[in-house]
């Protein structure tokens, strides 16, 4: 079987590390990644543990095809309480840590307490150190992972954080290889336990049962469906193609959601992205590639992806690509999740400009847009105001309307005014704000579906929550549009059982409520499934959209409706007929 | 003669222009008409949608000279 049947759990405050077998009842329900972690979070945290205490736990989650042949399954699930929203956080990573972290015999990694001094933890097999981190604190990333490579090896997977993470800005993340767990503030998670790094490399083997009818189902999924052409466009292109779809649908944020056409899209596009010819990397077994590195004078960047071009790029007013990849530059080496930094910047621009709150920046001043990374991740001048997030900011000094952010995590880069069923998507995700739960903008926005109706985006959401839920945690990228048949072809040959498809659906339901779960424990509400203000009042200005809200009597409607369709309450709570019905 | 041109996007050009003109003898025309011109087949499955001028259109609006054409391929996450 492709699991390794061992957990790690790394206590800091002891300097201790143990090793205990996986629950297999829980493995086989939630499988791995994001299900398993949020489920071992839930049962090993108790409710309303301050997120920056030693109390609250880090959750790496591989999956049962991470460090297999599977394409696509090179991804590792970071699960904790988030100190940006108080819920359930759970951030992907690409790379090769998780492959890593199963060849060194582990399928997850629980980090817990907090130590005395900055430490890095070293895996190596068997074998599990602590280290003194004194020499690191207040390195970049980049410049971590490199010491980390000289001193164990360039194949040691390194998962580290930056400054940002060290000083508790609740935005910040972990990167690895260029890469990010971005979302909901994983840097300061690792930052409050003074963890500066993990690394990893291991040498036992991941098996799967039947190798050879392994082998002859990827072979054919590689040629019938991962290289097919509807998968292309992410290495001929990646996420920066979504620049245009979003100017043209209406959809692009613009100057913090004022607008959804942007006058300089054709300055930040993929096009303007391809004639830079970046080079194209890839994360462990992945044939897809996505990502696309730029170099400019003095330095470099994997990037900027479309989240980073939508938030701080037209939301910030900015056209100047050149300017964006070295702000992604930065954020990526200082450790800051540039969806959350792009919003918080872009809203201290409106309150400027608005004249509500005077924080020195105005929308397309780049001089003081390239300035911000290193004000906000070392708390320093208005940095130390910024660091708070887009919602604390509002609270502070006001324009919570235009605050776009739900549960406290800033809006990624699809305005749900041109998109209703994004608007659900967003304000019922587990983790506040989010994009990666579902993604009904395809169908909507970018598709053949009315966006401007709440006629069937329940069920839209809740059949996109349930399939991104189990693929997060088999797990495999969001990039390989792969159906759920293709998913139990091969659950049924690694785990050497007939895993339908029906088993799958459950699955994805059954995790879906765990996440509710943990947020109901946690004193979420019904009022906490919502939107900004704006979305329901400020129409948009441009193209298909012009003159659309998403009028709240139809959000409350759409929302009541995913209640009822998931067999929940009137408040959101899962029932307990609907929990035992699922055996959560 | 009016002429309007065509942008493929993405995968869609792979291996052959991604930018090409089309020509009309009036003044405007439908969009499925200019479509229904092209030299290259872009496979139904694999167009999200349609754009005249940067804004998002429909089969039905009207296609003028001078005008750009964006086709746009799915995409499948962001």
């Amino acid at each position: 079987m492709s699991y390794q049947w061992e957990i790690l759990r790394v206590n800091l405050s002891s300097g201790k590390a143990m090793r205990e077998p996986l629950n297999r009842a829980w493995a086989e329900k939630y499988f791995g990644g994001r299900g398993l972690g949020a489920k071992y979070l839930y049962e090993e945290l108790k409710g309303g543990v301050d997120p920056l205490s030693p109390y609250n736990k880090i959750i790496l989650a591989t999956g049962p095809l991470s460090g297999t042949i599977v394409p696509c399954s090179g991804k590792l699930a970071v699960i904790s309480k988030s100190p940006a929203t108080g819920a359930i956080v759970d951030s992907s990573i690409g790379g090769t840590f998780a492959s890593q972290l199963k060849f060194a015999g582990y399928d997850l990694l629980i980090i817990e307490g907090r130590a005395k001094k900055p430490v890095y933890v070293n895996i190596k097999d068997d074998a599990v150190e602590i280290h003194s981190a004194g020499h690191l604190w207040g390195k970049g990333i980049g410049e971590t992972e490199r010491a980390l490579h000289e001193k164990h090896g360039a194949n040691t997977a390194v998962l580290s954080i930056g400054p940002a993470g060290e000083n508790l800005v609740p935005f910040s993340c972990a990167g690895s290889e260029n890469r990010q767990a971005g979302r909901g503030g994983i840097g300061s998670i690792m930052g409050s336990k003074n963890l500066k790094a993990i690394t990893c490399s291991g040498s036992k083997d991941v098996t799967v049962p039947d190798m050879l009818r392994f082998l002859e189902l990827i072979k054919r999924l590689m040629h019938e469906d991962v290289l097919s052409n509807t998968n292309q466009w992410v290495y001929l292109t990646g996420t920066p193609m979504i620049v245009d779809m979003s100017n043209a649908a209406g959809i692009l944020p613009t100057r913090n959601y004022q607008d959804g056409m942007f006058e300089g899209a054709r300055n930040i596009n993929a096009e303007r992205i391809q004639n830079l010819r970046p080079e194209k990397r890839a994360c462990f077994t992945c044939a897809l590639g996505c990502g696309n590195y730029l170099r400019f004078k003095g330095g470099g960047v994997e990037g900027p992806e479309y989240e980073t071009l939508a938030l701080a790029g037209s939301g910030c007013g900015i056209d100047n690509l050149e300017a964006i990849a070295r702000f992604n530059a930065e954020c990526d080496e200082l450790g800051m999740d540039t969806i959350s930094l792009g919003n918080v910047i872009s809203f201290a621009m409106e309150m400027t400009e608005k004249g509500i709150k005077d924080f020195g920046l105005r929308f397309g001043d780049v001089a003081t847009y390239l300035k911000m990374p290193h004000l906000v991740a070392f708390k320093e001048g208005i940095g130390q105001e910024l660091s708070l997030g887009v919602r604390q900011l509002s609270q502070r000094y006001g324009g919570e309307e235009f605050a776009m952010q739900v549960k406290g995590l800033e809006l990624p880069g699809y305005d749900p005014r041109g998109s209703w069923g994004m608007g659900l998507a967003y304000a019922t995700a587990s983790r506040g704000g989010c994009h990666m739960s579902a993604w009904p903008v395809a169908d909507e926005a970018f598709g053949k579906v009315n966006p401007f109706t709440i006629e069937g985006k329940a069920q839209m959401v809740i059949t996109g929550q349930h399939y991104n839920a189990i693929k997060f945690s088999l797990i495999l990228c969001d990039f390989w549009a792969l159906s759920l048949d293709t998913m139990s072809q091969i659950m049924s040959c690694v785990l050497n059982r007939d895993v339908p498809v029906s088993e799958l659906e459950v699955a994805g339901e059954r995790i879906w409520n765990m996440l509710r779960l943990f947020n109901v424990r946690e004193g979420f509400k019904i009022t906490d499934d919502s939107l900004p203000e704006r979305i329901f009042k400020d129409a948009l200005k441009s193209g298909t959209p012009a003159g659309r809200v998403l009028p709240r009597e139809q959000f409350d409607t759409m929302l009541q409706e995913y209640y009822q369709l998931r067999g929940w309450d009137r408040e959101g709570i899962p029932t307990p007929e609907k929990l035992a019905q699922l055996n959560v | 003669m009016s002429v309007a041109t065509i942008r493929l996007n993405g995968l869609l050009a792979i291996g052959i222009e991604s930018s090409y003109p089309v020509s009309f003898g009036k003044k405007r025309i439908k969009l499925h008409t200019v479509l229904s011109k092209m030299t290259v087949e872009a496979p139904e499955k694999a167009v999200a949608f349609f754009a005249i001028n940067g804004t998002r259109a429909v089969k039905n609006d009207w296609v003028n000279d001078g005008d750009i054409i964006d086709i746009f391929p799915v995409v499948t996450g962001g």
